[in-house]
């Protein structure tokens, strides 16, 4: 788990973390939250920020699907870990969608 | 509402019934005209509410929530109740005769399912009351006829069905051959973002989140999604044993894609620093599993513009978005499928002689296959998880978390830094196998396929060593005999469309159920978790603010 913090992420107070979001084109986004925040949160932001849909993307954390009401604490996240987002994906032919 | 439908005794074999662990599954016998889909109703076992037999008459009859969607064009004159998804219904059919030896076919039925031992009764001369009037009405045989609201639900009338189309049995049979179908449409279901089920369940750490708009891509002629798919892969690792299960690892949909990309693109793949950087994007991926260890590795390929908005990653004209599964001893791949492009691969060209040194393989030897329904093109998947797999080994090796190093013939060397355009590694010699698979008649189910594939291969794991391993490509490339692939049909497709729906649906139900239990115990159990709770939120709120620098 992240707390026992002794991470000393610059500015990082006891109990914040510094979570990295990655998108599929390589921008990097940080965010600081708390150990115990739903990501929820993080990910609201993001896509507000990017202008995204929620529903349009899916977020990771070491491949792991990312659920709005898990917490960093939940997934094990430790400062400075990064998130990828990736574009929900449809199975098809190109020529039809 | 509650109908009763007479199906009737058909000659030849117009519609049929199946009974299986999870289902009833009633259809008509031949593919709906002009296109390859069979048609449907499907009952789940766990909806099955009673059901009755009668030995002498060969006639039964269940109800249960019969579930629809797939019944596209199970509509129409003959069926109108179909057009009612969720309707509670009985269907009562007649066998025919010579199809149902009466000897046996209850008792066949018995043993599929516990569950109809439980709720079978024998009865004689009628059938088909309402659910809820368990009196015993006077109905009768062969009188067709599809009924009645509720209350009056055991005879059978005449009278039309709700929809109006009255039907006798003449007027089905007639349909049904003359094929009169007219498609249901679907019913919109307002909140595509409503959760129906969180897969396996909310306090796993992968889990899968299947809403509305996932059940509505079930239907036939829509897309699978990468939710649908990993949901999918999900449920097939659980259907295997501890066993087999152990011995297989499953990337998910986009592991592939996520490589890809990170790599940057096509173009790149030659370029070892960009694949080296590439890879530290899914290093992490596999921290907690040793490929190595592993018989089969599964990785899913959506790989092409058909999801909205990709970047350029892949573009190969031709290939479309989707997945096919590749797969091989020590890894697998599966890759959808791309285009419709319909390339056969010829046995020969698969010869495993060509490809694997003759001698030598007293252990397991890697090898690389590929199996896509859409014949797509397989030279990147060959190529960029070779590399992966070289990466991953380096990477292993390094943490010392590697198992013993897998012997290619002829691997070559890989030295990242040198300035090579060709790169080889140790896995550069694996043999690379393009599985002939079944081919897709359409654009839209290549998920499905792949997902087949998987599952098949999942749990047949053939043993790739020695005599059986030359035996099982033999077959596996003359159309996948061994991997049970060769029959693998369009109606396998259809059918796995629908367990998935009829299965999502059923354990999100129960998800449901179980939650409001949980919650209702927790309203008086428990008001210092709420209070926690509340507090939480509180926090939360407050730090909205701070939280979100962003600094690019």
């Amino acid at each position: 788990m992240a707390d026992e913090e002794s991470k000393q992420g610059e500015e990082a107070k006891p109990n914040t973390m510094q979570l990295k979001v990655v998108s599929q084109d390589g921008t990097e986004v940080f965010f600081k939250c708390k150990p115990d925040t739903k990501l929820e949160k993080l990910m609201r932001a993001f896509c507000q920020r990017q202008g995204v849909a929620m529903e349009s993307v899916r977020f990771l954390f070491d491949g792991n699907r990312i659920r709005e009401n898990q917490t960093p604490n939940e997934l094990e996240m430790e400062d400075g870990d990064s998130i990828d987002v990736v574009v929900a994906q449809v199975g098809g032919t190109p020529t039809t969608r | 509402m509650m109908s009763q439908v007479y199906i009737g005794t058909f000659d030849a074999g117009a519609a049929e019934v199946k009974f299986d662990s999870k289902r009833i599954t009633f259809m008509l016998g031949k593919p709906t005209p002009g296109s390859n889909s069979y048609v449907y109703a499907h009952l789940a076992v766990t909806a099955l509410k009673r059901f009755e037999v009668d030995k002498d008459r060969g006639t039964l009859c269940m109800w249960g929530m019969w579930d629809l969607h797939f019944a596209d064009e199970l509509n129409g004159a003959y069926m109108p109740f179909l057009s009612h998804m969720d309707a509670e219904a009985s269907i009562f059919m007649q066998f025919n005769k010579a199809d149902f030896p009466r000897s046996s076919w209850p008792s066949d039925i018995l043993k599929v399912h516990p569950k109809f031992a439980q709720l079978i009764h024998f009865t004689s001369g009628h059938m088909g009351r309402p659910l809820a009037a368990h009196a015993p009405t006077a109905a009768k045989k062969p009188a067709p006829k599809p009924k009645a609201p509720s209350s009056q639900g055991g005879r059978q009338q005449k009278a039309a069905v709700s929809g109006g189309a009255g039907s006798s049995s003449g007027d089905m049979q007639q349909t049904l051959t003359g094929g009169r179908y007219t498609p249901l449409a679907l019913q919109p279901s307002g909140d595509s973002n409503r959760v129906v089920l969180v897969y396996p369940d909310e306090q796993a750490k992968d889990a899968v989140t299947l809403t509305d708009e996932e059940l509505q891509r079930l239907v036939e002629n829509e897309y699978l999604n990468d939710t649908l798919v990993d949901y999918k892969l999900k449920q097939i690792q659980a259907s295997l044993s501890p066993a087999l299960l152990e011995r297989c690892h499953f990337f998910n949909s986009f592991f592939f894609k996520r490589l890809m990309q990170s790599i940057g693109g096509n173009k790149r793949l030659k370029d070892p620093a960009a694949i080296a950087e590439g890879y530290k994007a899914v290093q992490r991926w596999t921290k907690s599993v040793d490929l190595f260890a592993k018989d089969f590795v599964f990785v899913p390929i959506n790989d092409g513009e058909a999801s909205v908005e990709e970047e350029a990653a892949s573009a190969q004209g031709a290939v479309g978005g989707v997945t096919a599964p590749q797969f091989d001893d020590d890894d697998a791949v599966v890759n959808p499928p791309s285009t419709d492009v319909t390339t056969t691969r010829r046995a020969d060209q698969l010869s495993p002689a060509a490809l694997l040194p003759a001698a030598a393989r007293p252990g397991r030897e890697p090898c690389i296959m590929y199996l896509d329904s859409m014949g797509g093109s397989k030279q990147k998947a060959f190529h960029l998880l070779k590399i992966y797999l070289d990466l991953e080994r380096k990477d292993k090796e390094a943490k010392g978390t590697a198992g013993k190093p897998l012997k290619v013939e002829g691997a070559g060397s890989v030295d990242l830094t040198a300035e090579v355009h060709e790169y080889r590694g140790e896995f550069d010699k694996m043999p690379e196998y393009d599985i002939e698979v079944p081919h897709q008649n359409n654009s839209v189910d290549c998920g499905l396929y792949m997902l087949q594939f998987v599952s098949r291969v999942a749990h047949e794991q053939p043993d790739l060593a020695g005599a059986r391993k030359r035996r099982w490509e033999e077959a596996e490339c003359q159309g996948g005999g061994k991997l049970g692939l060769k029959d693998l049909s369009p109606h396998d497709i259809t059918e796995m469309r629908s367990d998935m729906y009829m299965t999502i649906k059923a354990l999100g139900e129960e998800q449901q159920a179980k939650k409001k239990v949980k919650a209702e115990g927790k309203a008086e159990g428990a008001p210092s978790v709420a209070a926690g709770v509340a507090d939480g939120k509180r926090k939360r709120s407050k730090k909205i603010n701070d939280e979100d620098d962003d600094e690019c």
